[in-house]
């Protein structure tokens, strides 16, 4: 399973979502489009959306921290 | 159906605390909300709350979440879209389930204020937004206009005027809200003062390309091209699916009493069992440590509620001293 997290360093948000994939144990690779212009390109040609964070699971978006829909994508409990 | 002493719906800083102390008072209690963290997870630092000079609003939120469910309160992640009264209780609706309980307690504080113009809803996450921390690098080269004249407004536009290529503000009326300090400083990194105007419309294809503005003096209309729309004219109470069973004030926050109690709407009748705390009540200044403490107020009326104790007086709560 492929997991690519779009966040920022300063994004509540995107640090609680960082949490719960830590949490949970899951591996990620993160995207920061704060630092990497490319990765903000990026996330707006792969999901159409101009919001963070972002968590792909296999190509599929997952929008804002939103923790049923991570549960259901990443196959938690 | 799952059934519970009490619901707290919302898990913000009134919500925790309820949980917190409901679970000590050995309630089964259950936190329902879509998010955890309310508001505070719209700033960065937090440093006015008791043992904390400074402390990121992630990690206290982090903190919160791990001391409730310390405590065993399970916090389930779905939007509550209905509540409704049922003999001996509460049935709190949610977009996936259905729960009951003995007593519920409403605690999910303020959302952010939307502008209710055609696009806004469409253009959502495509270039609207409504949390400039979280969204400005991806507006990096582009020109952005922040809708606003408070404080977060300006701090909304000085972020963004170190990334977009041209920050506008827009206010509806010829003064502003924020600090001086805030509207000299955002004034000299060049971002440019639309006042009188409000939107009227949000354009794009498959993101925003621009709005359309009207000056409220003249009429006049224009079309400003921005991808970005950060809109920052603060947060209102959406307690529209709660109006016909409690008492709520003009500007729509839950009246209650100094025991967290509500009232019949139109009536000084107190609704028994049903209890509100934090940002979304009339209770004055909207801080994190207030709101805890009226969450705590709410979780010990309720316990007084389900177990048939009526409080006279001030009564000493030793609680704390036991697990």
């Amino acid at each position: 399973m492929e997991v690519i997290l779009y966040s920022a360093d300063w994004c509540p948000w995107c640090q609680r979502t960082k949490m719960f994939l830590k949490e949970n144990k899951v591996k990620f690779k993160e995207m920061n489009v704060d630092k990497n212009p490319e990765a903000a390109r990026d996330l707006i040609e792969k999901t159409g959306q101009m919001g963070i964070p972002v968590t792909l699971v296999d190509g599929k978006p997952i929008i804002g921290y939103d923790v049923p829909r991570l549960k259901q994508a990443l196959k938690l409990k | 159906m799952q059934e519970f002493d009490l619901i707290i719906i919302g898990a913000g800083p009134a919500g925790i605390t309820a949980g917190i102390y409901a679970s000590r008072r050995a309630l089964k209690t259950v936190i329902i909300s879509e998010n955890i963290g309310g508001q505070i997870m719209a700033t960065t630092w937090i440093e006015n709350y008791p043992g904390f000079s400074q402390i990121k609003a992630v990690e206290l939120v982090q903190r919160f979440e791990d001391h409730v469910r310390h405590f065993g309160v399970d916090i389930i992640q779905e939007m509550v879209v209905e509540l409704n009264e049922t003999e001996g209780g509460f049935i709190v609706k949610t977009t996936q389930n259905e729960y009951k309980s003995k007593a519920v307690i409403l605690a999910f504080g303020k959302s952010p204020r939307t502008l209710d113009v055609p696009g806004e809803k469409k253009y959502t996450g495509k270039g609207v937004s409504y949390c400039a921390t979280c969204d400005a690098p991806l507006f990096r080269g582009m020109p952005t206009a922040v809708i606003g004249g408070g404080n977060s407004a300006f701090e909304a536009a000085h972020l963004l005027s170190q990334i977009s290529s041209k920050v506008y503000i827009i206010h509806r009326s010829d003064t502003f809200r924020a600090f001086e300090t805030l509207v000299e400083d955002v004034k000299n990194k060049g971002v440019e003062f639309v006042m009188n105007s409000e939107v009227r419309e949000i354009k794009g294809d498959n993101f925003v390309k621009s709005i359309v503005i009207e000056n409220n003096k003249t009429g006049e209309k224009k079309e400003i091209q921005v991808n970005g729309v950060f809109v920052e004219i603060g947060s209102e109470v959406k307690t529209d699916f709660i109006k016909d069973l409690v008492k709520l004030d003009e500007s729509k926050h839950v009246i209650v009493n100094e025991k967290a109690e509500t009232f019949y709407p139109n009536s000084d009748k107190i609704r028994h069992g049903l209890f509100a705390a934090g940002d979304l009540t009339n209770v004055p200044f909207k801080q994190i440590v207030v709101s805890a403490g009226e969450g705590c107020k709410a979780a010990l009326q309720a316990y007084n509620y389900i177990h048939g104790i009526e409080t006279k007086g001030h009564v000493a709560d030793w609680s704390a001293s036991k697990k």
